[in-house]
């Protein structure tokens, strides 16, 4: 068996099937050679009920009865052999089909950054990355078996054709009929089945939501309402499984039903032939065990279609997210990147931001900071990166996103710290030194999180860091910007969860780790500004005072409302 | 000690006795259905036993030549059978799982309201990580175990019993054949058994590994592609699909052992029973035709029997799942008895010689601390200092490792949840909104599904949040929630507080409440709230001074000590570290 993950290549999303079929091509080898396989053990069935059949018509004396269950005993070795050969190819189509899924789904994810859950609710990216793929890799491990059942259907056909064309004319005419017979149960089966997958998902998002809410049901009450309602919940999803049940049962009576009567009909008629001496008795038997053989591979037919459907869907799931396209995409022909220092630009608010310096952006209007970290960052238009040597100004939407990410970090209270070792989290490569490790995590004033955990730096992150308190956590995420080191960084409210002890010596120490690098602190805290090299105020979406804090403070009374959140009057202690 | 460490094995999981008389008492109370069940589908396999039946009746028939009328005959009365059959089959199917469903429903109801019953202390504590797993993948494998295997057990089970009757009644005999299968069965199936959980145990962890990587990858899309970690993320996702791949590799090692054996011991007998009969027909006690029947009812039990095995990997899941699903009554809440204990003033707070250490380590290293009632206290100090322990101690989540802690003049941690809650109640910075209206969502403090809407008005008014409740589009009945209407993290703040204004406690704990407000409207929040709260204790711990500016006293907690205790003015006074960050707040010297 091949090693897996293999490089996924570059999906067709055109639509579900055309993503099907590029699937299909690119383990087309796999696939042919499980349903080789399968078809072995299969004909290998088929020709078991031919030797039955022609054993009986041997006359039953003992040497005839010992060779022929010599004979026996070979196609069975033979057919045994082909089953765990079948089973692991077909296993491995099942993981090739699935790995490639999650690999391009994850892969495409990546590169659509900020855009990918603007554009779709990220619950279902990540269900087409995990219940998806199971339907994908279910249906190609399925398809060795579908294609095994059209081989022994042929067999099957072929056999019975050569011995009586009546006979094979029946079983070619009965499978397509067994089939339709069917289909009036799948349809309202289908309807129910999914009235009870919605409801079974209700009642574990419900289940969920009570859990992840448990500490207030404890701390403040209400778990007797949540209980009765999560118990009603859960009589209706019984009361949903009872209807599919009953369909189930039918279905299931169905297909026995069904292949039953194929089976009485053929042996009926069989016999009267075989009365008439146009049949040996032994024909009659095998006639009887391919009759079996076959309601076995129309079985495995229905189960193949109805996969295919159910991963038809999931394909056009997974082919709706590789297609989506970035929201602020690479220009066509890009600028000449600025080098040397540089400074940031915005002219829809004035913001100026000098090169090697800490400036502080404090805006009355929390929306007016959320609008320039996002024009400076290019996650929306209108920011430019200016070269301190020239003073040349390069739009940022006129620079390759790529170009602009290496160059300027916006650190934000929504990025996401990932489960994984402390230290690959926050170096920027994977192997920061611990000198600076231990360096970025003393000016976030994040060490107690470090010390917290007996194996120090390798202790592990979990589900976003839930484990560590939201002050712990915006700290982690401080340490790792600063351990990014970029040319320009531009930290957003980064200790509004800090208490004010940590945040005066977050202060103190970001200006000595930034000294020289340009920096911007969109925030509010005055514990922070005070550190700062100087201050933009802006007021109604534009630059209303320039200065440092203190003279700030001093002669804009806006801006010392702002910062220290009290009015005027109660301003002196 | 790590918080995960501190997290593992927490929540207890059942031993095997417990389950089983838990199951045995499951199915007493369910007897008549299952009984019902086993009987019609008895009644089925015979029916299904009519094709190979006729089978070897026709070729005796024909043999002897027969009139055609008796084959007709036949054929009509196989027929018939085949109808009973599937009726037969429709009913006890659709009754299997009619008791499936019952038993699920059981089993999930009694689970969660073991889950309601924990201990808030253990809820603190466990964090819900266990708990979620517990809450999703184990009862998804139990709900798989029993509406699959469970209907398929019991109707393979059956079928199986019948052939082998029939087999016996056409010749005992012709069970030698099946002899060394069952051994073999048996044997390699216990060899199977024995490998599997573990291999299966480590295949679920490294999906669930790869499902947290999608999920991260996801949810931190926006992350990945600041930082331009895009590749190293692709290479993490394939590690992790490697790990996979290689715990799939193992079972699959064990199933290619395993699945030969069991199809070579189906197949085998079947070469058997046609030597065994033959010898029969040869000693003249089987016809030609019976020696059809009998090869033909030793190909019809592979199906059944081969569904059966099939289970046993099911059924160990299932099995594990129940343990950890019944372990979390192990940890219910005892019976608390709320009647004795002193009576002392509401809302005043006495704390003397307070240690307090999780697992290890100490943290509060002996704090006195009194508060009368109606008094604001502000605790400030840096992270990890032991503010938040405090508080949780205050109100009754932990017991102290030694000295006491007394509310209202008692000790909380006997108290039932009910009679704690009137006492005291905390509140963190991290709150949940629950799936349902604005109006369901504040109820739950009352813990009544319907609560007096000017009472609900009230509250919000308290906590500034009667504005935006009525902007939006169906006031109170607006759905919120995971799938509904998702709200900023400063109005799931507010939320939280109108449930515990509407509670109304003796004595509050507000743990960083407003922590995600704009600091603005946070200050305003407090203001129009201790309007409402005059009377009640109220305990801030908080890192924004203006809370502690305008609170009664001001206590000041490093390294697990109170170091200042006094007013705003008396704190500045003495010039220590309350004061040096008031200046520095101030941007005074």
């Amino acid at each position: 068996m091949r090693d897996l993950p293999q490089p996924p290549g570059d999906p067709d999303h055109r639509s579900a099937d055309r993503y099907l079929l590029w699937m299909a091509r690119k383990e087309w080898r796999a696939l042919l050679w499980a349903g080789v396989l399968a078809s072995g053990y299969t004909a290998g069935t088929v020709l078991l009920s031919a030797v039955i059949g022609a054993a009986l018509d041997s006359g039953l004396d003992t040497r005839s009865v010992l060779s022929w269950a010599g004979v026996l005993s070979a196609v069975i070795a033979v057919a045994v052999v082909f089953i765990p050969l079948a089973h692991r190819a077909e296993c491995f189509t099942w993981y090739a089909s699935a790995y490639r899924t999650v690999q391009v789904v994850c892969s495409r994810a990546a590169d659509l950054g900020p855009t990918l859950t603007r554009r779709l609710p990220s619950g279902e990216v990540i269900a087409v990355g995990t219940e998806d793929i199971e339907r994908i890799g279910d249906f190609w491990e399925r398809f060795a078996m579908i294609l095994a059942s059209l081989v022994s259907m042929a067999v099957v056909a072929a056999l019975m054709l050569t011995s009586h064309v009546v006979f094979g004319l029946i079983v070619l005419a009965a499978v397509p009929v067994i089939m339709l017979g069917i289909a009036p149960v799948l349809r309202p089966l289908a309807r129910r089945q999914e009235h009870q997958r919605s409801r079974k998902a209700e009642l574990t998002t419900r289940a969920c939501d009570l859990v992840a809410g448990l500490r207030v049901l404890r701390g403040v009450g209400g778990e007797r309402t949540v209980g009765d309602r999560y118990r009603d919940e859960s009589q209706r999803v019984r009361a949903a499984g009872v209807r599919v049940g009953w369909l189930d049962a039918a279905l299931q009576a169905l297909r026995e039903l069904y292949p039953g009567l194929l089976l009485v009909g053929i042996v009926w008629y069989g016999a009267r032939l075989a009365l008439d001496g146009e049949l040996t008795v032994g024909q009659l038997v095998a006639f009887y065990g391919f009759t079996t053989n076959l309601a076995v591979s129309v079985r495995h037919l229905m189960t193949g279609v109805s996969l295919y459907i159910s991963a038809r869907v999931a394909a056009g799931r997974v082919s709706r997210v590789l297609a989506l396209a970035h929201d602020h995409p690479d220009p066509e022909t890009p600028a000449e990147p600025p080098t040397g220092p540089c400074g940031l630009y915005d002219p829809a608010s004035g913001v100026r931001v000098p090169a090697g310096l800490l400036t502080g952006v404090v805006c009355a209007d929390p929306a007016d900071a959320t609008g320039i970290s996002a024009r400076l960052g290019r996650y929306a238009e209108g920011g430019h990166l200016v070269e301190e040597a020239t003073g040349r100004s390069v739009p940022l939407s006129d620079l390759p996103l790529r170009a602009v990410r290496e160059r300027v970090l916006v650190a934000a209270n929504d990025a996401h710290l990932f489960s994984g070792p402390l230290r690959e989290e926050l170096s920027p490569d994977g192997g920061l030194s611990e000198e600076r490790l231990a360096a970025v995590v003393r000016v976030a004033a994040a060490e107690d999180v470090v010390r917290r955990s007996p194996s120090g730096w390798d202790a592990l992150l979990t589900e976003r860091g839930r484990e560590y308190s939201g002050g712990q956590q915006q700290r982690l995420r401080l340490a790792r910007a600063l351990a990014h080191d970029p040319d320009v960084l531009v930290l957003v409210e980064p200790a509004s969860a800090v208490d004010a002890h940590s945040e005066a010596a977050i202060a103190a120490r970001l200006a000595d780790e930034r000294s020289g690098r340009t920096t911007v602190l969109v925030t509010t805290s005055p514990l922070l500004l005070d550190r700062t090299d100087h201050v933009r105020f802006v007021r109604g979406g534009r630059v209303a005072a320039e200065g440092a804090h203190h003279d700030l403070l001093a002669a804009e009374p806006g801006y010392a409302a702002t910062v220290l959140r009290t009015t005027v009057l109660e301003e002196q202690p | 000690m790590t918080a995960t460490d501190e997290r593992r094995g927490l929540l207890p999981v059942a031993p095997p006795p417990m389950v089983w008389a838990r199951l045995s008492l499951l199915l007493r109370g369910h007897g008549r259905v299952l009984a019902a069940v086993v009987g019609l589908y008895g009644l089925a396999a015979l029916a299904a036993l009519a094709p190979p039946w006729m089978l070897g009746r026709i070729v005796d028939a024909v043999r002897a030549s027969a009139a055609p009328e008796r084959i007709d005959l036949m054929a009509l009365l196989v027929v018939g059978a085949l109808l009973c059959h599937a009726v037969l089959t429709l009913v006890s199917v659709a009754l299997s799982i009619r008791f499936g469903e019952a038993v699920l429903a059981e089993l999930r109801e009694n689970f969660v309201r073991a889950v309601l019953r924990l201990p808030l202390g253990t809820v603190e504590r466990a964090g819900s990580g266990d708990l979620m797993a517990r809450t999703g993948r184990d009862v998804g494998h139990l709900s798989h175990t029993v509406r699959h295997s469970l209907p398929v057990m019991v109707v393979s089970g059956v079928t199986v019993v019948v052939i082998f009757g029939a087999l016996t009644v056409l010749h005992p005999v012709l069970l030698l054949a099946w002899l060394p299968s069952a051994a073999v069965i048996w044997l390699s199936t216990r060899w199977y058994a024995r490998r599997a959980p573990a291999g299966y145990l480590r295949e679920l962890d490294t999906y669930s590994e790869l499902t947290q990587g999608v999920t991260d990858t996801v949810e931190g899309a926006h992350t990945l592609e600041a930082l331009g970690r895009q590749d190293r993320q692709r290479v993490r996702t394939d590690g992790r699909i490697h790990s996979a791949y290689l715990a799939e590799r193992y079972t699959l090692w064990l199933r290619t052992v395993w699945y030969p054996t069991l199809e070579f011991s189906y197949l085998v007998p079947t070469a058997a029973t046609f030597v065994a009969a033959a010898y029969l027909h040869a000693q003249g006690e089987l016809t030609v035709g019976q020696i059809a029947t009998a090869v033909f009812l030793a190909v019809q039990v592979v199906r059944p029997v081969d569904l059966l095995i099939d289970q046993v990997d099911s059924l160990m899941m299932g099995f594990t799942s129940l343990r950890r699903l019944i372990g979390v009554e192990l940890a219910e809440e005892p019976a608390a008895d709320d009647a004795s204990g002193g009576r002392g003033e509401p809302g005043a707070v006495e704390i003397s010689g307070l240690r307090f250490g999780y697992t290890g380590t100490e943290v509060l290293h002996g704090v006195d601390l009194t508060l009368e009632p109606g008094e604001r206290l502000a605790v400030v100090g840096p992270s990890g200092a032991g503010k938040s322990t405090l508080g949780k101690l205050i109100a009754g989540v932990h017991t102290p490792t030694s000295g006491t802690v007394r509310v209202g003049g008692r000790d909380l941690t006997g108290l039932s949840p009910r009679a704690r809650r009137e006492k005291a109640i905390l509140l963190s910075q991290e709150s949940h909104v629950f799936r349902g209206t604005v109006a369901e969502n504040l109820a739950l403090a009352l813990d009544r599904e319907e609560a007096d809407r000017d009472a609900l008005w009230e509250a919000l008014a308290a906590v500034d949040a009667d504005s935006w409740v009525r902007a939006l589009p169906e006031g109170l009945d607006t759905r919120i929630g995971s799938g509904h209407l998702s709200l900023d993290p400063a109005h799931v703040q507010q939320l939280a507080l109108a449930r515990v204004v509407l509670a109304d406690p003796g004595v509050l704990v507000l743990d960083e409440a407003t922590s995600l407000m704009d600091p603005g409207s946070a200050r305003h929040l407090e203001r129009s709230l201790a309007g409402v709260l005059a009377g009640r204790t109220v305990v801030a711990i908080a890192h924004r001074l203006h809370t502690a500016h305008d609170a009664d006293r001001v206590a000041v907690v490093e390294d697990g000590l109170v170091r200042e205790l006094g007013s705003h003015d008396e704190l500045l006074a003495a010039g220590g570290s309350y004061a040096a960050l008031w200046h520095a707040w101030h941007g005074t010297p």
